[in-house]
């Protein structure tokens, strides 16, 4: 985090040390069997000191330290006045302790259920405050967390194929590329359709067409061996971009009227008197290399900002009623499972806090009355940066909490399915696959379902990713990106949802924003310190010039990271407890615990 | 009934295909009309193609090895043969040899290339066991395969930094914009000269045969008679076909079971040496992304063959080399992938264990 600050700068190091208090208050109680009262002390002297150390980092970068070095140069390169510096480097050494206090404080909570949930309120604060934060600090760490979040659905999407399902998916991107094109041709400009279909319907339609493509791929090989599996998906990964890419000039003719009748009657000596009829000539799907580019941004479905009266009126009536209508649905196939009491209670809860976010979302709610004094003008300009009126790329606000929506969606369907019948097929597929079809789990089913459901998720993926960016080409879906998810998920723990949220984040936050930041500041101290140092010697300024670019390592660090990983940590950073305990624990070693087990209590044998 | 149906069913999917083919290149009519005009064209295309397969087969042999006996496909098996490449491409520098110097010479730089190419391929590839696959033997069958694919990236960028640098494509904002790579010459040391036409004096020989061609195909006939020679009789070849029947079972039986698997790793790296100064002397190019696509169809012709079997990966080299050069000449360059993995899709469809595969029960 130190090292962090180093590369950023300015305000950075209040929002890091904010960071750092939190996680370190909120892992280390796990790990340390201490009492509560000696947890708090050591996390809040534990980040004290990461505070400071990302305190001077930033110092560093600012300057404050470096002048008083006589590094003038390197200091040359902030862009922040020194106070931002000081005020942040203060900032940072007293939020950074506090943090990591309330947070172990709240672990200690006896009551482990509201400690749950408070941890859940802390969690949706700091994600909701983070881009008014972050906006306000410009740190410019938004559009890379916006990209970081589209991988986190792509890991989440892999993670119920190859994490739960346990299939080897190689071309994963293949899925991502037929979301995202299927929303450029169905709302752009430039494409040969000319439709322009409204985004919120789009991402279904494009969830739905890569979902169908999974299928599709599904289908023929789903009988073959893992390993088979792993290398047709391959395939499949590579024929998509391009395919994509080659769709521009389609010519199909009827083969019957085209040649084989022709053929016939040449043969025959007769003349050919079939007329051909060509069904598409020289037709442009895709645009090739071109890309599809612009893409219509999301607007609002149903309710624009010009309604008024009695319109607004009825069509927020009408939203209320499609709301009310899929929560008493939910409930409806809730009480049909006969599942306790209790979660019915939730997903009515869960219903009525859809409402409320449809609402904020979708509503334009007007602004207060200007005169009414600071508070409205406060509330004013958070509705102006909440509102997403049109999503703008030059507003990511609205674009972030787009996507942490939908990733929202995703980690909740994905639970509800992680728990169902299908999912625990899934597992049960992955576990041994003889066994749970001796027990009567469908086997291509379940597999087509698993690769179905990846897909659709990777279609969500899609479709944001072609609004956001706003253009798409054919050479972005290669294989490397379905390595980096691939990387992620099983960075981050095959089949649990939190560590492959992390490992996303951490392989897309390092590779887009630190690696570059770093790349940066290197650049800056190649020009200011290291080739005036090395004026003389020609030889060692181009060597200087030609290596010192991390960027250009991507590759290396990334193979690094995952051979280590594989090999101190092969279960991810963040394992499923199933996993963890398969990996760590041989048969030898529970037989031995076990019987250490009978040893100590001979009456109470716990067979687990 | 559903016999009627079954062919109704077949008719028309065979119906689409033709419908949707020519997209890819399939244009019968054309197809047709190049067979019966340039006939000797397509021969030629079978003389690139079976010159190319016999590459392909020894770098599948060096997969299909490991896989028999470690169930790994080695993913950075591609890229050790792109080292092996620059490995040999650095020999043929250092040594100065071009296509005008004197026959001993250049006779004496590809027996020196080839013998540091299988070394250092051999070396590499073992090292690369030692360190990325060794301690995960009897972790799940993930965790090497993800090894292999971050040794396959190391190795991608260490080969750029070797031999050039092209533009790293790897998530650049945006995701990126394919950029130029960096190509590097291979010194064509085997004279273009056509067997039939100069060699042998045929004037108006019409199909062109290279000599190159014919030096590639009897170097791999070679290579792979010695390595089923090497199985079948020696007590190393033995071992290792123990070790790959059960590991267990061979290690009771006194076999060490690390060696064995180290020097499979060799001969499979050895292999891809050779495989890399032939593809050099005959293609003439090298960059850093060529394993990516060569170990790719090598792999596709190691399953096509059915994995785990030399024989047929031998087989299954030649097919998909015939069948890549046979799309890339007749139907349309750009799809030639598309149609490699259709074949594979369809091979593995009817006969799920690959050609010459035998029935092995699922592993999980």
């Amino acid at each position: 985090m130190g090292f962090l600050a180093v590369l950023f700068g300015g305000w950075s190091p209040a929002v890091l040390a904010v960071i750092a208090g939190t996680l370190l208050g909120f892992l280390a109680p796990a790990t340390a069997g201490a009492s509560s009262q000696d947890r708090l002390t050591r996390n809040g002297v534990g980040a004290l000191i990461a505070s400071t150390l990302i305190m001077l980092g930033g110092q560093i970068y600012d300057g404050g330290f470096l002048l008083k070095r006589g590094l003038a140069d390197v200091a040359v390169m902030s862009t922040h006045p020194p106070e931002v510096a000081n005020t942040a480097a203060l900032l940072a050494v007293i939020l950074g302790p506090l943090c990591a206090i309330g947070m172990t404080w709240l672990q200690n909570l006896r009551n482990h259920k509201l400690a749950q949930r408070l941890n859940l309120i802390v969690l949706v604060f700091f994600l909701v405050a983070f881009p008014f934060v972050e906006q306000a600090a410009r740190l410019n760490w938004l559009a890379t967390l916006i990209f970081a979040e589209i991988y986190v659905l792509l890991a989440l999407g892999l993670n119920i194929v190859v994490g739960y399902a346990g299939l080897l998916d190689l071309g994963y991107a293949a899925f991502f590329a037929i979301g995202a094109y299927t929303t450029g041709l169905l709302s752009s400009p430039t494409s040969t359709f000319q439709v322009h279909v409204n985004f919120w319907l789009l991402i279904w339609l494009s969830a739905g067409m890569a979902a169908i493509f999974g299928f599709l791929l599904g289908a023929p090989t789903l009988g073959l061996r893992g390993d088979y599996l792993a290398i047709v998906t391959l395939g499949f990964g590579e024929i998509v971009p391009v395919a994509f890419q080659q769709l521009i000039h389609i010519t199909i003719k009827e083969p019957f009227t085209c040649w084989i009748i022709p053929a016939f009657q040449n043969l025959f000596g007769a003349q050919s008197t079939v007329q051909c009829i060509t069904l598409l000539n020289q037709y442009n799907l895709t645009l090739g290399n071109k890309g599809i580019k612009p893409i219509d941004p999301p607007v609002l479905p149903i309710i624009s900002p010009n309604d008024q009266g009695i319109a607004l009126i009825v069509k927020i009536a009408l939203m209320v009623i499609a709301v009310g209508a899929i929560a008493y649905l939910f409930r409806r196939a809730q009480v049909r499972n006969q599942v306790n009491s209790k979660s019915n209670r939730r997903a009515v809860i869960g219903a009525v806090v859809g409402l409320v976010i449809a609402i904020i979302v979708f509503v334009p709610i007007p602004p207060l009355d200007a005169n009414a004094g600071a508070i409205s003008a406060v509330a004013n300009s958070v509705l102006a940066t909440v509102q997403p009126g049109a999503f703008e790329s030059a507003r990511p606000i609205s674009w972030y909490f787009l996507i942490l929506g939908l990733s929202v969606l995703t980690i909740f369907l994905i639970r509800r399915l992680k728990d169902s019948r299908l999912g625990r097929a899934w597992m049960a597929i992955r576990e041994d696959e003889l066994a749970a079809n001796q027990m009567g789990v469908n086997l291509v089913r379940t597999k087509l379902l698993a690769f179905a459901m990846g897909a659709t998720f990777s279609g969500f993926a899609g479709a944001f990713y072609g609004a956001y960016v706003s253009g798409i080409f054919p050479n972005v879906f290669d294989f490397s990106v379905s390595v980096i998810v691939l990387s992620a998920v099983v960075l981050g723990g095959l089949g649990n949802l939190t560590g492959v949220i992390f490992g996303a984040l951490i392989i897309m936050i390092n590779d887009r924003l630190v690696l570059v930041q770093f790349q940066n500041l290197l650049n800056g101290l190649q020009t200011q310190v290291l080739l005036p140092a090395a004026a003389n010697d020609p030889a060692l300024r181009e060597f200087i010039r030609a290596n010192l670019d991390p960027v250009k390592y991507r590759f290396l660090l990334l193979g690094l990271v995952l051979v280590l990983v594989m090999a101190i940590r092969p279960e991810g950073l963040v394992p499923s407890r199933e996993r963890a305990e398969e990996l760590h624990a041989s048969e030898e070693d529970k037989i031995e615990e076990i019987e250490a087990k009978m040893k100590a209590t001979p009456d109470k044998v716990d067979p687990s | 009934m559903s016999k009627l149906r079954r062919i109704l069913v077949a008719a028309v999917i065979i119906y689409i295909f033709l419908l949707l083919s020519p997209i890819a290149g399939f244009d019968i009519p054309r197809i047709a009309n190049v067979i019966t005009h340039q006939p000797y064209l397509v021969a030629r295309y079978l003389v690139i193609g079976i010159a190319n397969g016999a590459i392909f087969a020894i770098i599948a042999l060096g997969y299909t090895m490991v896989y028999g006996i470690i169930q790994l496909i080695n993913f950075a098996h591609g890229d050790l043969y792109m080292m092996c490449t620059f490995a040999s491409l650095t020999v043929i520098a250092a040594f100065g040899t071009t296509s005008k110097s004197d026959a001993g010479q250049i006779i004496f730089t590809i027996v020196i290339a080839l013998i540091v190419a299988i070394i250092f391929g051999a070396l590499l590839n073992a090292f690369i066991e030692r360190v990325a696959y060794r301690r995960l033997r009897n972790a799940p069958r993930l965790a090497p395969l993800i090894s292999a694919i971050g040794v396959s990236f190391i190795l991608e960028n260490l080969g750029q930094i070797w031999a050039g640098q092209g533009y790293i494509k790897f998530l650049t904002p945006y995701f990126g914009t394919s950029g130029g790579a960096a190509q590097k010459a291979y010194p064509d040391l085997i004279a273009r000269q056509d067997l039939f036409q100069d060699v042998l004096g045929l004037k108006g020989f019409p199909v062109q045969f290279l000599t190159k061609e014919l030096f590639v195909f009897v170097m791999a006939i070679i290579l792979m008679l010695a390595l089923r020679w090497f199985i079948a009789n020696t007590r190393l070849g033995k071992a290792m076909r123990a070790t790959s029947e059960n590991r267990d079972a061979a290690k009771i039986m006194g076999i060490n079971i690390d060696r064995i698997i180290t020097i499979t790793f060799m001969l499979g790296g050895g292999l891809a040496g050779a495989a890399a100064v032939l593809n050099g002397l005959y293609v003439n190019t090298a960059w850093w992304f060529m394993g990516f696509q060569a170990g790719l169809r090598s792999f596709t012709a190691a399953v096509l063959g059915g994995i785990g079997n030399v024989t047929g990966a031998m087989l299954g080299g030649f097919m998909i080399g015939i069948l890549t050069s046979i799309s890339d000449g007749l139907l349309d360059p750009a799809w030639t992938r598309a149609w490699v993995f259709s074949v594979l899709v369809l091979v593995l469809v009817f006969r799920p264990t690959g050609l010459l595969g035998e029935s092995v029960g699922q592993k999980a």
